[in-house]
């Protein structure tokens, strides 16, 4: 389905899709999570796309071209929307530093096996074996 | 990783529990954890009040508001990784054999 659309429209068209979908439901689920309504969407901005796309990035058997490596720079393609996918999720999961701890204890707060409870059932339940 | 925290942190681990939250998973507020995920996803407005305040009571509120940004956050994170098709290295995949036998995942691999 996915690169049945990028041939349609084109990856950046595609990889921005996914942006914002995947984004959104970062803010929607926190919000459903706490219980608490969820924000409006914003009005669209005017102006044009800002035509930022990385040249000479392939498909890595994947449906969308991308740098080599892990999930942080699946969006690169689109250079403002992988450096804002990356700053989104630190703050929400875990920084970089913070990663490389096993004993990580945000204090008040949860641990860091106890945030991996929460990520490991949320991404089974999602059926996302990534 | 969840393995290796649990161990770190000194907790009886019983991996079973994030296929299954009837399971005690044998960490501290585990499964209200899970439970706080299944009635999110759900959109059961008393299954998430129950958890929030077993959570609360448990762990205190500054982990519910931990547990509801990483919950926000995998869903963010499952969607990239399905849109984009990106995959995880093969290495990884048997490395961790055992834990995706025991939660009977994989067949998720080729979804």
């Amino acid at each position: 389905m996915v690169l049945q659309t990028t041939e349609a429209v084109g990856d950046p068209m595609v990889v921005e899709a996914i942006s914002i979908a995947s984004m959104l439901s970062a803010v929607d689920g926190a919000h459903a999570a706490l219980g608490a309504d969820l924000e409006p969407l914003p009005s669209p901005l005017v102006g044009n796309p800002t035509d930022e796309i990385t040249r000479g990035l392939k498909r890595r058997h994947t449906h969308v071209p991308m740098p080599a490596g892990a999930i942080p720079i699946a969006l690169d393609l689109l250079p403002s929307v992988g450096k804002a996918f990356r700053n989104s999720f630190g703050p929400q999961y875990m920084m970089e530093h913070e990663m490389a701890s096993a004993d990580f204890d945000r204090t008040p707060g949860l641990n860091r096996a106890q945030i991996e409870i929460v990520s490991s059932r949320t991404s089974l339940r999602n059926k996302c074996f990534y | 990783m969840l393995r290796v925290s649990a161990l770190a942190f000194g907790y009886d681990l019983n991996i079973a529990g994030i296929g299954d939250p009837s399971i005690a998973i044998g960490v501290p507020g585990g499964n209200h954890l899970l439970a706080l995920v299944d009635a999110t996803m759900a959109g059961s407005p008393d299954g998430i009040t129950d958890s929030q305040r077993a959570i609360i009571d448990e762990l205190g509120p500054e982990s519910l508001v931990d547990a509801a940004s990483v919950f926000g956050n995998f869903e963010m994170m499952n969607r990239v990784a399905e849109g984009t098709g990106i995959s995880i290295p093969a290495q990884a995949i048997d490395r961790m054999k055992d834990t995706i036998d025991k939660l009977g995942i994989d067949s998720l691999q080729k979804s």
